[in-house]
């Protein structure tokens, strides 16, 4: 009796579980494709309108009762769509005041307040590409959520808002790697530009070295000229890894006021620092670093030799001579580099000629 | 006591172990089942809000090496690496290697890619055979052809892996396609958890039947084939309930050899893959799983259900038992393997849980419904069970299957939904009644047969006939 009891259920769990699913599938292509046309012909009217608007041709009242007709979903799409495009601060302060007058930012503020995590979540991001200054309040409060996925979400709004409030923010979670992890906070401080400099610099000497290592990588990525006094004061640091990102920094800076050091470096004791050395000595382009670099190729460490190489290759002519000098050399080693890095840059042609008989 | 009467207790013992066998296998699929779907439910929450798009113009997004081994692929190579090369990711390079290859296929790389060869010195951390040449393209600065001496699929990863420049290698097989955003989505572990991530897998789905223009699918469609139909449910199960239960138990112990990601120091440290054997990707995860656990560090090991590789299912009886023959005797090798992990609490819960489970299921599951079609009629001839019984029970276990099948199927529908027609849906349930009549049984069979061939040592690695992506007309 129990087995066929179990049967029945079974079956009967199967067969509902699929006319669910039928019926779930058929109102909801039907809504998508209704939302679709709507979207096609209401929208196209809506974007146009705020063009105009952005270009002084429609006034205030005017675009706010128009986005008010065509309904929260279609003019939120549409009006996303548009700031997401647009580069122009004025356009995207005027875009701004819409979606806060328009009363989205409003209700996406409530969500954030009340909302399950992932609405909450996806508040936040809303938030962030709508750049609305009125929401910090909430997205700071979702910032310290427990809840990794929402604060992550919250710090990458209050990154694309911009302002100190936001930054101090962030930066507080790069003194804090357990909450999130660093690459994910460097991402949002890198994306935020040369705001970040000054209180980066300011905040380095009492972080720990870890924090250190990931505000070196910053100002690296940042690329900005305000950091290199003291990237060339971590070049002297006794923690290696230090040096390396110190290292790195300066060649993306491409900072010829760094030669000096950077040349020195060749023959630190850690060959990972030599060979970031030797490759950001090419970055730079430093033609002072030649005798330095040739001293490279002989280096015991295979990616020391190769970085010089391909320094000395991107030094032009004159780099070319000193690996040409190396091919007939009596380091065999120096001799195999060379080859190699010269090998590419040259005979490419010859050898496709050859290839192509195979 | 008789032989009658042993044997006809032995028959006895058995029927009971069949019984309980039955719940413990049906309940850890139910369990894995509930766990899929929670994970799968908060797993869409997240991404909702992602920032896939921030990954690509991020500098800080890890570079990625994609590693294609090619043997005889003269046919598809062109297109899959074109599809490659077109994926979205900031940065990443492909090393295609050219494992021996009797036909053209180097010579089609040649042609299309305008390779050059070059001196290249490749740094080698893992023994290969020799490397011949590696060639470089004109018109690809991030493409790297690699040809060297037959070794197998596992040696040209090898090779690929001493040739790579980035701390993350992705091995993709030469007749698959990648999803355009497929590394942004594998990748994303790893940038969660820089330190432990050490691999990370993405589904596999069936690319039979789909539109295919210029090496991406345009339009996802069912095949017309029952064959590759049960195929496409079967991968479901086993990748949206299976995979994705084991991830977030955090005993996943396999990552399709057709799409992964991985920590290239945590591969060169268990010595890449192993060339012994022809199950070489869950060799590999096995072989993390022992050194990390072994030396007590924090690691782990995920299963992305959002990036996806597109694969040609066979759809022949011939190519499809070779498959399932070739996958069981990979699978009983890297038990064996690895047998000092079973029931060792050293290992943890993948020595208490998730190696059980795949020896005494997946690797002796055929061997127990076989052994079970031939005593339950024995059964019934001495009266030991009840025939209406024994049907009812039968109409359960296959009822509970649909089940799990149809699970899979709704899993899929109500999150990523790539078969959009109500007909699609149709079929899909068509077939997983169909499935659970005759092919589950036509599978156990192959694989009982793998299993003595196994033990006899017989092991050969068919290749099976590579067919042309079918493009859209």
């Amino acid at each position: 009796m129990i087995i066929f009891w179990v049967i029945g259920l079974q079956g009967i769990f199967i067969l509902s579980l699929f006319t669910y699913l039928i019926i779930y599938k058929i109102i909801k292509n039907s809504r998508e494709a209704i939302f679709q046309i709507k979207l096609t012909t209401q929208g196209k009217d809506l974007e146009n309108a705020i063009a105009a608007y952005l270009d002084g041709g429609l006034g205030e009242t005017e675009i706010l009762a128009r986005i008010a007709a065509a309904g929260n979903r279609i003019s939120e799409t549409v009006m996303l769509k548009l700031v997401k495009g647009y580069s122009n601060k004025g356009y995207l302060f005027l875009m701004t005041g819409l979606f806060e007058k328009s009363g989205l930012v409003k209700n996406y503020r409530q969500v954030l307040k009340t909302g399950k995590w992932w609405e909450q979540g996806v508040a936040a991001q809303k938030l962030g590409d709508m750049r609305s200054g009125t929401a910090l309040p909430e997205l700071i409060a979702a910032a310290h959520s427990q809840n990794l996925e929402l604060s992550l979400a919250a710090a990458r709004a209050l990154g694309k808002i911009g302002g100190e409030k936001a930054l101090s923010v962030i930066l507080g979670a790069l003194s804090d790697p357990q909450r999130w992890t660093a690459i994910r906070v460097e991402d949002i401080v890198v994306s935020m530009g040369g705001q970040a400099v000054a209180p980066l610099l300011k905040m380095f000497d009492t972080s720990s070295p870890e924090v250190q290592k990931t505000i070196i990588e910053i100002l690296g990525l940042l690329r900005d000229k305000q950091a290199i006094t003291k990237l060339i004061a971590c070049l002297a640091k006794d923690d290696y890894e230090i040096r390396i990102k110190a290292t790195k920094a300066l060649g993306q800076l491409q900072t010829k006021s760094a030669e000096s050091h950077l040349i020195w470096l060749l023959q630190d004791p850690k060959w990972e620092v030599r060979a970031m050395a030797a490759k950001s000595l090419g970055q730079i382009g430093s033609r002072r670093a030649l005798p330095a670099l040739e001293r490279g190729l002989r280096d015991k460490m295979w990616w020391v030799r190769m970085n010089s190489a391909q320094s000395l290759v991107s030094l032009g002519p004159e780099g070319e001579m000193v690996l040409k000098k190396a091919m007939t050399g009596d380091d065999r080693f120096a001799a195999e580099t060379a080859v190699q890095m010269l090998g590419e840059s040259w005979n490419c042609n010859i050898n496709l000629q050859k290839v192509s008989q195979l | 006591m008789t032989f009658e009467a042993f044997f006809i207790n032995f028959i006895l013992l058995f029927n009971y172990f069949v019984i309980y066998y039955f719940l413990a296998v049906n309940g850890i699929y139910g369990l894995l089942s509930i766990v899929a779907g929670k994970e799968l439910f908060y797993y869409l929450k997240r991404i909702a809000f992602g920032e896939h798009e921030e990954l690509v113009v991020s500098p800080l997004t890890p570079p990625i090496s994609v590693i294609v081994p090619a043997y005889n692929e003269e046919l598809t190579i062109v297109s899959s690496v074109q599809a490659i090369l077109g994926l979205r990711y900031p940065e990443f390079e492909v090393i295609v290697v050219n494992d021996g290859s009797g036909d053209g296929t180097l010579q089609s790389l040649v042609k299309a890619f305008g390779l050059c060869k070059t001196s290249r010195v490749v740094h080698k951390k893992i023994d290969t055979r020799e490397v011949k040449g590696t060639y470089e393209s004109l018109y690809h600065a991030n493409l790297l052809v690699i040809d060297k001496a037959r070794g197998g699929k596992s040696d040209a990863l090898n090779a690929g892996i001493n040739a790579s420049r980035f701390p993350l290698v992705c091995s993709v097989d030469a007749d698959s396609l990648l999803e355009e955003d497929a590394l942004l989505r594998a990748v994303k572990p790893f940038i969660e958890k820089p330190d432990k991530m050490v691999a990370s897998g993405g589904i596999v789905r069936i690319a039979n039947g789909c539109e295919i223009t210029g090496g991406k699918i345009a339009k996802v469609r069912l095949p017309k084939k029952a064959i590759s139909i049960i195929q496409v449910i079967e991968y479901l199960r086993a990748f949206l309930v299976g995979r994705l239960g084991w991830s977030s138990l955090n005993n996943l112990l396999l990552i399709s050899g057709a799409f992964g990601l991985f920590k290239k120091e945590a591969v060169i440290n268990v010595g890449g893959y192993k060339t012994d054997t022809v199950g070489e990707d869950l060799e590999l995860v096995l072989a993390l799983h022992e050194n990390y656990r072994s030396r007590n560090l924090e690691y782990d090991i995920k299963f992305v259900p959002d990036p996806v590789c597109w694969t040609q299912a066979p759809d022949s009886l011939a190519a499809l038992r070779k498959q399932r023959e070739r996958w069981h005797l990979g699978l009983m090798n890297s038990l064996f393997r690895h047998k000092k992990m079973l029931f060792n609490p050293k290992f943890g819960s993948i020595g208490l849980f998730g190696l059980p489970y795949y020896w005494f299921f997946e690797m002796l599951g055929p061997l127990v419904e076989f052994a079970g079609y031939i005593i339950i009629p024995l059964s019934i001839y001495f009266g030991i069970i009840n025939l209406q019984f024994f049907l009812l029970f039968l109409l359960v276990a296959v009822l509970y299957s649909i089940l799990i099948s149809l699970a899979a199927v709704l899993l899929e529908e109500f999150t990523f939904k790539r078969y959009q027609e109500v007909i699609e849906i149709w079929k899909l349930f068509l077939y997983s009644i169909i499935e659970n009549l005759c092919y589950r049984q036509l599978i156990s069979l192959w694989r009982t047969v793998a299993f003595f061939k196994y033990l006899y040592k017989s092991q050969k690695w068919d290749v099976s006939v590579r067919k042309v992506f079918s493009e859209a007309k």
